[in-house]
Protein backbone atom coordinates (compact mmCIF):
# COMPACT_ATOMS: atom_id res chain seq x y z
CA UNK A 1 0.00 0.00 0.00
CA UNK A 2 1.84 3.28 -1.24
CA UNK A 3 2.03 5.92 1.10
CA UNK A 4 4.49 8.91 2.00
CA UNK A 5 5.53 12.40 3.72
CA UNK A 6 4.40 14.78 0.99
CA UNK A 7 8.02 15.72 -0.25
CA UNK A 8 9.22 12.59 -0.53
CA UNK A 9 8.75 9.95 -3.47
CA UNK A 10 6.86 6.99 -1.77
CA UNK A 11 6.80 4.14 0.57
CA UNK A 12 4.96 2.03 2.34
CA UNK A 13 2.48 1.44 5.19
CA UNK A 14 3.82 -0.97 7.08
CA UNK A 15 0.54 -2.12 9.76
CA UNK A 16 -1.77 -0.20 12.48
CA UNK A 17 -0.12 -0.32 15.74
CA UNK A 18 -1.65 1.32 18.88
CA UNK A 19 -0.84 4.38 21.19
CA UNK A 20 -3.42 4.16 24.13
CA UNK A 21 -6.46 4.11 22.46
CA UNK A 22 -5.60 5.59 19.09
CA UNK A 23 -4.60 3.47 16.13
CA UNK A 24 -1.97 5.30 14.23
CA UNK A 25 0.13 3.82 10.94
CA UNK A 26 3.75 2.57 11.38
CA UNK A 27 6.03 2.81 8.61
CA UNK A 28 9.70 4.44 8.37
CA UNK A 29 11.34 8.04 9.38
CA UNK A 30 12.51 8.01 5.58
CA UNK A 31 8.93 7.54 4.51
CA UNK A 32 6.57 9.45 6.95
CA UNK A 33 9.17 11.92 8.07
CA UNK A 34 11.52 12.30 5.03
CA UNK A 35 14.69 10.99 7.06
CA UNK A 36 14.17 13.44 10.18
CA UNK A 37 13.49 16.83 7.92
CA UNK A 38 10.14 17.18 8.73
CA UNK A 39 7.65 18.43 11.46
CA UNK A 40 4.96 17.06 13.09
CA UNK A 41 1.89 17.55 11.86
CA UNK A 42 3.08 17.36 8.55
CA UNK A 43 0.55 15.55 6.10
CA UNK A 44 0.94 12.17 4.66
CA UNK A 45 -0.25 11.30 1.31
CA UNK A 46 -1.96 7.90 0.13
CA UNK A 47 -0.58 7.06 -2.11
CA UNK A 48 2.95 8.62 -2.26
CA UNK A 49 3.57 11.69 -4.58
CA UNK A 50 5.62 9.27 -6.96
CA UNK A 51 2.12 7.34 -7.11
CA UNK A 52 0.48 10.51 -8.06
CA UNK A 53 -0.92 11.59 -4.38
CA UNK A 54 -1.42 14.85 -3.71
CA UNK A 55 -3.24 17.50 -1.45
CA UNK A 56 -6.22 15.82 -1.71
CA UNK A 57 -5.40 12.15 -0.67
CA UNK A 58 -3.85 13.40 2.87
CA UNK A 59 -4.93 10.11 5.13
CA UNK A 60 -3.17 11.07 7.82
CA UNK A 61 -0.50 13.48 9.61
CA UNK A 62 2.63 12.93 10.90
CA UNK A 63 2.34 12.18 14.67
CA UNK A 64 5.86 10.88 15.84
CA UNK A 65 9.21 10.18 14.66
CA UNK A 66 12.50 8.03 15.70
CA UNK A 67 15.60 10.50 14.90
CA UNK A 68 17.83 8.70 12.34
CA UNK A 69 21.53 10.08 13.86
CA UNK A 70 23.67 9.65 10.57
CA UNK A 71 27.31 8.52 11.04
CA UNK A 72 28.83 12.41 9.29
CA UNK A 73 26.25 15.25 10.27
CA UNK A 74 27.11 18.94 9.26
CA UNK A 75 29.34 20.62 11.83
CA UNK A 76 27.24 22.99 13.90
CA UNK A 77 30.41 24.00 15.46
CA UNK A 78 31.07 27.78 14.57
CA UNK A 79 35.43 27.54 15.13
CA UNK A 80 35.39 24.01 13.34
CA UNK A 81 33.69 25.70 10.18
CA UNK A 82 35.17 28.60 10.66
CA UNK A 83 39.05 26.38 10.66
CA UNK A 84 37.51 24.31 7.35
CA UNK A 85 36.73 27.97 5.61
CA UNK A 86 40.13 29.36 5.98
CA UNK A 87 41.65 25.86 5.24
CA UNK A 88 39.44 25.86 1.81
CA UNK A 89 40.18 29.42 0.94
CA UNK A 90 44.17 29.21 1.32
CA UNK A 91 43.32 25.63 -0.54
CA UNK A 92 42.08 27.62 -3.41
CA UNK A 93 44.96 30.10 -3.38
CA UNK A 94 47.42 27.67 -3.81
CA UNK A 95 44.96 25.81 -6.86
CA UNK A 96 43.31 23.01 -4.98
CA UNK A 97 39.92 22.13 -6.34
CA UNK A 98 39.53 19.70 -3.08
CA UNK A 99 37.35 21.47 0.00
CA UNK A 100 37.19 20.50 3.48
CA UNK A 101 33.70 19.67 5.46
CA UNK A 102 33.47 20.25 9.11
CA UNK A 103 31.82 17.18 10.35
CA UNK A 104 30.64 15.87 13.48
CA UNK A 105 30.97 12.68 13.58
CA UNK A 106 27.75 10.46 15.04
CA UNK A 107 29.04 7.28 17.20
CA UNK A 108 25.18 5.87 18.31
CA UNK A 109 24.49 2.88 16.38
CA UNK A 110 20.47 3.31 15.28
CA UNK A 111 18.05 0.73 16.05
CA UNK A 112 15.04 1.68 13.92
CA UNK A 113 14.00 3.56 10.83
CA UNK A 114 10.27 4.21 12.13
CA UNK A 115 7.67 6.69 12.51
CA UNK A 116 3.53 6.97 13.37
CA UNK A 117 1.42 9.02 11.30
CA UNK A 118 -2.42 9.75 12.54
CA UNK A 119 -4.99 9.11 10.78
CA UNK A 120 -7.25 12.13 9.51
CA UNK A 121 -10.12 9.45 9.97
CA UNK A 122 -10.00 6.70 12.07
CA UNK A 123 -12.50 4.98 9.29
CA UNK A 124 -10.07 5.06 6.44
CA UNK A 125 -7.53 2.85 7.84
CA UNK A 126 -7.89 -1.23 8.26
CA UNK A 127 -6.06 -3.39 10.52
CA UNK A 128 -5.67 -5.94 7.64
CA UNK A 129 -2.23 -5.86 5.76
CA UNK A 130 -2.71 -6.20 1.78
CA UNK A 131 -2.71 -10.19 0.41
CA UNK A 132 -1.52 -11.51 4.28
CA UNK A 133 -4.28 -10.25 6.89
CA UNK A 134 -4.44 -9.45 10.33
CA UNK A 135 -1.39 -9.80 12.12
CA UNK A 136 -1.39 -12.44 15.03
CA UNK A 137 1.05 -11.16 17.54
CA UNK A 138 4.85 -10.37 18.24
CA UNK A 139 8.01 -12.65 17.21
CA UNK A 140 10.75 -12.51 17.97
CA UNK A 141 12.83 -12.97 14.63
CA UNK A 142 15.56 -15.90 14.34
CA UNK A 143 17.78 -17.51 11.79
CA UNK A 144 16.21 -19.50 9.25
CA UNK A 145 12.65 -17.87 10.24
CA UNK A 146 10.60 -18.21 6.90
CA UNK A 147 8.97 -14.22 6.48
CA UNK A 148 6.89 -12.81 4.28
CA UNK A 149 5.36 -9.13 3.68
CA UNK A 150 3.55 -7.01 1.56
CA UNK A 151 4.98 -4.05 -0.22
CA UNK A 152 3.98 -1.27 -2.57
CA UNK A 153 6.47 -2.42 -5.28
CA UNK A 154 6.89 -5.59 -4.93
CA UNK A 155 3.66 -6.53 -3.75
CA UNK A 156 3.70 -10.03 -1.29
CA UNK A 157 6.90 -11.67 -1.44
CA UNK A 158 8.65 -14.33 0.64
CA UNK A 159 12.17 -14.77 2.50
CA UNK A 160 14.40 -16.59 4.87
CA UNK A 161 15.79 -14.67 8.10
CA UNK A 162 19.71 -15.21 7.49
CA UNK A 163 21.46 -13.22 9.57
CA UNK A 164 20.78 -11.92 13.17
CA UNK A 165 22.02 -8.86 15.41
CA UNK A 166 23.32 -7.24 12.22
CA UNK A 167 25.41 -4.31 11.97
CA UNK A 168 25.01 -2.25 9.32
CA UNK A 169 25.75 1.16 6.73
CA UNK A 170 23.01 2.28 5.14
CA UNK A 171 23.27 4.79 2.38
CA UNK A 172 20.66 7.47 2.46
CA UNK A 173 21.52 9.12 -0.66
CA UNK A 174 24.07 11.75 -1.68
CA UNK A 175 26.46 10.60 1.15
CA UNK A 176 24.81 10.05 3.77
CA UNK A 177 25.04 7.67 5.78
CA UNK A 178 23.55 5.65 9.09
CA UNK A 179 24.74 3.13 10.97
CA UNK A 180 22.20 0.00 12.61
CA UNK A 181 22.88 -1.93 14.91
CA UNK A 182 20.59 -5.21 15.93
CA UNK A 183 19.33 -5.73 12.27
CA UNK A 184 17.68 -8.84 11.01
CA UNK A 185 18.69 -9.27 7.55
CA UNK A 186 16.88 -11.62 5.20
CA UNK A 187 17.51 -12.61 1.13
CA UNK A 188 15.97 -10.89 -1.43
CA UNK A 189 12.59 -9.97 -1.13
CA UNK A 190 12.16 -6.33 -1.43
CA UNK A 191 12.59 -2.80 -4.09
CA UNK A 192 12.48 0.46 -3.61
CA UNK A 193 9.29 1.92 -2.68
CA UNK A 194 8.70 -1.24 -0.50
CA UNK A 195 10.22 0.22 2.90
CA UNK A 196 8.06 0.43 5.76
CA UNK A 197 6.53 -2.93 4.79
CA UNK A 198 5.97 -5.00 8.08
CA UNK A 199 7.53 -8.41 7.99
CA UNK A 200 5.81 -11.37 9.64
CA UNK A 201 6.44 -14.68 10.46
CA UNK A 202 4.41 -17.88 8.73
CA UNK A 203 2.03 -17.27 11.42
CA UNK A 204 1.75 -14.12 10.65
CA UNK A 205 3.39 -12.96 13.72
CA UNK A 206 5.15 -9.22 13.70
CA UNK A 207 8.69 -10.12 13.11
CA UNK A 208 10.20 -6.70 12.08
CA UNK A 209 10.38 -3.34 10.04
CA UNK A 210 11.70 -3.57 6.62
CA UNK A 211 13.60 -0.34 5.87
CA UNK A 212 16.90 -0.93 3.16
CA UNK A 213 18.72 -3.47 1.36
CA UNK A 214 20.29 -4.15 -1.57
CA UNK A 215 19.93 -6.73 -5.11
CA UNK A 216 20.81 -9.79 -2.45
CA UNK A 217 19.33 -8.85 0.79
CA UNK A 218 17.18 -7.19 2.69
CA UNK A 219 17.71 -5.23 5.97
CA UNK A 220 14.68 -5.28 8.85
CA UNK A 221 14.52 -3.28 11.92
CA UNK A 222 13.29 -6.06 15.44
CA UNK A 223 9.85 -5.06 15.49
CA UNK A 224 10.22 -5.10 19.52
CA UNK A 225 13.09 -1.81 19.25
CA UNK A 226 10.41 -0.53 16.76
CA UNK A 227 7.34 -0.44 19.50
CA UNK A 228 9.85 0.61 22.31
CA UNK A 229 11.15 3.58 20.86
CA UNK A 230 7.32 4.42 19.60
CA UNK A 231 5.84 3.60 22.87
CA UNK A 232 2.95 1.40 20.82
CA UNK A 233 1.66 -1.81 20.86
CA UNK A 234 0.08 -3.95 18.28
CA UNK B 1 35.41 -20.51 29.30
CA UNK B 2 35.01 -19.36 25.65
CA UNK B 3 32.92 -16.46 24.98
CA UNK B 4 29.85 -16.76 23.26
CA UNK B 5 29.58 -16.21 19.65
CA UNK B 6 27.27 -12.91 20.58
CA UNK B 7 29.78 -11.57 22.96
CA UNK B 8 32.79 -12.36 20.33
CA UNK B 9 31.01 -10.62 17.76
CA UNK B 10 29.93 -7.69 19.81
CA UNK B 11 33.29 -7.04 21.32
CA UNK B 12 35.10 -7.12 17.52
CA UNK B 13 32.25 -5.13 15.29
CA UNK B 14 33.89 -1.78 15.71
CA UNK B 15 37.18 -3.11 14.72
CA UNK B 16 36.03 -4.87 11.56
CA UNK B 17 32.77 -2.48 10.66
CA UNK B 18 36.24 -0.05 10.74
CA UNK B 19 38.51 -2.23 7.59
CA UNK B 20 37.89 -0.76 4.50
CA UNK B 21 35.08 -1.95 2.24
CA UNK B 22 32.74 -3.83 5.28
CA UNK B 23 29.12 -3.17 5.03
CA UNK B 24 27.70 -5.44 7.94
CA UNK B 25 28.60 -7.39 10.41
CA UNK B 26 26.50 -10.23 11.70
CA UNK B 27 25.53 -13.76 12.55
CA UNK B 28 24.62 -16.35 10.33
CA UNK B 29 25.04 -19.99 9.10
CA UNK B 30 28.61 -21.03 8.50
CA UNK B 31 29.68 -23.30 5.92
CA UNK B 32 29.33 -26.45 8.71
CA UNK B 33 25.84 -25.18 9.85
CA UNK B 34 26.61 -23.71 12.90
CA UNK B 35 26.32 -20.70 13.53
CA UNK B 36 29.29 -17.82 12.32
CA UNK B 37 30.26 -14.25 12.19
CA UNK B 38 29.13 -12.98 8.86
CA UNK B 39 31.06 -9.84 7.59
CA UNK B 40 29.61 -8.38 4.44
CA UNK B 41 32.29 -6.30 1.85
CA UNK B 42 31.27 -4.01 -0.44
CA UNK B 43 31.93 -5.43 -4.03
CA UNK B 44 34.77 -4.57 -5.84
CA UNK B 45 36.95 -4.45 -2.38
CA UNK B 46 37.13 -8.29 -2.48
CA UNK B 47 41.21 -7.62 -1.67
CA UNK B 48 40.25 -5.97 1.11
CA UNK B 49 38.19 -8.58 2.32
CA UNK B 50 41.27 -10.88 2.37
CA UNK B 51 42.22 -9.26 5.70
CA UNK B 52 39.33 -10.18 7.74
CA UNK B 53 40.30 -13.14 10.01
CA UNK B 54 38.70 -16.72 8.85
CA UNK B 55 38.12 -17.09 12.90
CA UNK B 56 37.85 -15.20 16.11
CA UNK B 57 38.57 -16.56 19.70
CA UNK B 58 37.28 -19.96 18.26
CA UNK B 59 34.11 -18.71 15.79
CA UNK B 60 34.20 -19.20 12.11
CA UNK B 61 33.99 -15.40 9.86
CA UNK B 62 32.34 -16.13 6.60
CA UNK B 63 32.81 -13.56 4.58
CA UNK B 64 29.73 -12.46 1.68
CA UNK B 65 30.26 -10.19 -0.98
CA UNK B 66 27.02 -8.29 -1.63
CA UNK B 67 26.28 -4.38 -2.70
CA UNK B 68 25.70 -1.14 -0.52
CA UNK B 69 22.73 -1.32 1.51
CA UNK B 70 20.21 1.01 0.52
CA UNK B 71 17.36 2.99 2.28
CA UNK B 72 14.15 1.32 0.21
Amino acid sequence: MSIGHYAITAGTLGCLVRRGDQRLILSNNHVLANSNDASLGDAVYQPGPYDGGGSADRIATLEDFVPIQFSEQQADCPTAMGVANILNGMAALLGSRSRLKAVRPQQEDNLVDAALARPVADTDVMDEILDIGQTQGVADGTLGMAVQKSGRTTGHTRGEILQVDVTVDVGYGGDRVARFADQLVAGAMSQGGDSGSAVLDEGKNLVGLLFAGSDDATVINRIQNVFQLLGVSR
Amino acid sequence: MPSSIWETKRRHTDALMAMAGVLAVGIGEGPNGHEAIVVSVRRGYEKAAASVPAEIEGHAVVVRVTQEMRAQ
